[in-house]
């Protein structure tokens, strides 16, 4: 039975340099000591395998990445880069590195968890579905060593049982839909994320209509878009930053809370949409149906959360990255042209 | 050191009269328009590159404010140059998955990238690729002992021993614990796919005003996103291109310093791709005018705004496996 639950892939963070850059200055030029939580907006793009050349190789696939680039403290979705989308988050720097010791990080995990748990109760989330990707970041700086420790929270809600696949059936899209399906979901996608704000692009809805169109609408036209559905017949999809074929991204989890919170859902087909831009190509997007037992509630009050990163051994810690041999020369940089 | 370069380069740049009529065919040279228009040209067919503003107080007054320079962020580098098997045999298979709507690109991208180590050859740059290279592919086993030695033992870090107390978090089911594991997807019985921690690269290209070439930029990070030094960079730099003509110098639009293609040979070798690709779009056009009426000669030859998808080509040569994007598709 273990077997057919969905495991999720949890984001692996990725600071850009600049970013770090960026921090030191705000930290002495701005906050100075003022360590309340700020606010930042990360980005994350979809998974994509590359195949191996060698038949003995795996296929090899990136980590579901979270970025956090030079613009993180702008809050401005436009700036991001292309085929990405954005997730807000806060990051709270300590003064000290006691402070970063002592500090109660699972009450500020809790925080973050209860937004989101807020966001969705209140729809916010259904308006601007990033809102589900929320984030911590808890930092402590070492201005003079060009040493960051920092740890990230992705609070994820929990559903008690947990999510489970249908059958144990994940497939291929080219397994389920067609060359001329394919297209339309990726044209009308294409479209869809054209017109719609940074917010909303991430998770959508999808039907087939006759004649092999695909319609896409967002998370807030639910009611009409689905009217006259069949349960079978209503499709979730997700920018899905995991290119493993049997585990979804860490963003699923809670948009499953969402639709089961706001629209009773306890069995649904996802699109796990991932894509290689450079190629238009879509080929490693997958369909997998998921379900809960019907009796299932979701409490009023919010549920359990997990989510911290845990560091490159594998253990809940704090990472830490040593900028001395880049920073100095930013710093000659700065003064010479 | 370093500082007195930069204020050498920054005022070089400033008398340097800006370029305003279009030599490219004949110099290799474009102007800052020509850059643009080739920039334009280049995010529309390759969407992962974007133009950037940069750093306001780095702005120049040539180049539209929002148009400063190009990125395209998180390249995958899967192995080092040296890793590379480096045979013809694997230039022709590129080649031939590059065949879009734009058929002059696809019938010549072969040439053109033949072309362009007969050019360096030409230009003295001895091709020591072939010798130097050996035909070691990608060792599963030795990168992971490598990525061991690689990762900094968080105890030894004074401090850090107790940084994680206080945060417990049960162990949730539905959370995919190891995702570096090998893990078989359900159905097929196919190569298994698995993680793998990468190199990637943001790179940049920015317009060069004294070379009035673009310029290309790099900055790297390991396969754990900790920022790759420069030693570490040289390695996914073509041999001969590391030692003659990589620097360390500052972002001209950034605050940060990163690897760059240095473009003193820019212009010369752009110059005689492009003469290249216009002697085999003729031969292709006089062909083409024995089927049919309907070309004409202009659309035979290399035109400006194409001029950056060429020069990526040209710098799959020095960073050959750095995979970003310069394809024309459909």
């Amino acid at each position: 039975m273990s077997s057919n639950l969905v495991q999720f892939v949890p984001f692996s963070s990725a600071v850009e340099a600049p970013f770090w850059h960026t921090l030191s200055t705000r930290k002495i030029d701005v906050y100075k000591l003022d360590d309340t939580p700020q606010s930042i907006l990360g980005y994350y793009s979809v998974g994509y395998s590359l195949r191996s050349q060698h038949d003995t190789e795996a296929n090899i696939t990136m980590p579901a990445r979270l970025y956090l680039g030079t613009g993180a403290f702008d809050t401005d979705a436009t700036s991001l880069p292309p085929f990405t989308y954005p997730s807000p988050g806060a990051i709270k720097n300590t003064n000290t590195i006691e402070e970063f010791k002592n500090l109660d990080k699972n009450a500020l995990f809790r925080e973050t968890a209860e937004q989101i748990w807020k966001d969705i109760i209140s729809g916010a989330a259904i308006k601007d579905p990033y809102l589900l990707t929320r984030f911590i970041l808890v930092t402590f700086a070492d201005l003079k060593k060009y040493k960051y420790h920092y740890w990230f929270g992705f609070p994820a809600l929990l559903t008690e049982p947990p999510w489970a696949i249908v059958n144990n059936d994940i497939k291929d899209i080219d397994e389920v839909w067609d060359n001329t399906e394919i297209k339309a979901l990726r044209e009308n996608y294409d479209k869809f994320r054209q017109l719609q704000s940074g917010s909303c692009t991430g998770f959508f809805l999808v039907k087939q209509l006759s004649n092999k169109e695909i319609a896409i609408g967002s998370l807030s036209e639910w009611n009409s878009f689905f009217d006259g559905c069949s349960d079978e017949e209503r499709i979730v999809g997700f920018a899905d930053p995991s290119g493993l074929p049997s585990n979804p991204g860490w963003p699923l989890r809670n948009l499953l809370v969402l639709l089961k919170r706001h629209w009773n859902v306890h069995k649904i087909k996802v699109i796990c949409y991932r894509e290689i831009p450079s190629k238009k190509d879509i080929i490693n997007s997958r369909i997998l149906t998921i379900e809960i037992p019907d009796t299932t509630t979701i409490p009023d009050e919010c549920p359990k959360a997990v989510g911290w990163e845990k560091n490159l051994s594998g253990k809940l810690s704090p990472r830490t990255v040593d900028l001395a041999h880049m920073m100095d020369p930013i710093k000659l940089s700065d003064t010479s042209v | 050191m370093n500082s007195v370069q930069s204020i050498f380069f920054g005022i070089r740049e400033y008398l340097s009269p800006v370029l305003k009529n279009s030599k490219f065919k004949e110099t290799g040279c474009i102007t800052p328009e020509e850059f643009i228009a080739a920039g334009d040209f280049l995010v529309y067919k390759c969407p992962t590159w974007k133009w950037e503003g940069g750093e306001v107080t780095k702005r120049r007054d040539y180049l539209p404010i929002e148009k400063q320079f190009l990125i395209t962020k998180n390249v995958p580098c899967l192995r080092r140059v040296k890793q590379m098997e480096y045979t013809d045999e694997d230039d022709e298979t590129q080649i031939e998955t590059e065949n879009g709507e734009d058929a002059w690109v696809a019938t010549h991208s072969g040439r053109a990238t033949t072309n362009i180590e007969e050019i360096a050859q030409i230009e003295g740059e001895e091709d020591e690729i072939s010798k130097t290279i050996s035909n070691i592919v990608l060792d599963d086993a030795n990168a992971n002992d490598k990525e061991e030695v690689d990762v900094p033992d968080i105890n030894d870090i004074p401090d850090m021993d107790d940084l994680g107390d206080g945060v417990a978090e049960d162990d949730d089911p539905a959370t995919l614990a190891d995702a570096s594991n090998t893990r078989k997807s359900a159905h097929d019985d196919g190569p298994s796919d698995k993680i793998l921690q990468v190199r990637t690269y943001d790179v940049f290209i920015t317009y060069d005003k004294y070379y009035q070439t673009p310029r290309m930029w790099l900055f790297g990070y390991d396969e754990h996103r900790r920022p790759l030094t420069s030693i570490q960079t040289f390695e996914d730099i073509s041999q001969d291109y590391a030692k003659k003509t990589v620097t360390i110098e500052t972002h001209p639009h950034l605050n940060m310093s990163l690897a760059s293609i240095h473009p003193c040979r820019h212009a010369q070798v752009m110059k005689k791709i492009i003469e290249k690709m216009n002697e085999e779009g003729i031969k292709k056009f006089e062909l083409l005018q024995q089927q049919s009426a309907e070309s004409n000669v202009e659309q035979a030859q290399v035109r400006v705004d194409q001029y950056l998808i060429i020069f990526l080509k040209f710098m799959s040569s020095v960073v050959p496996t750095i995979d970003y994007d310069h394809t024309i598709c459909a």
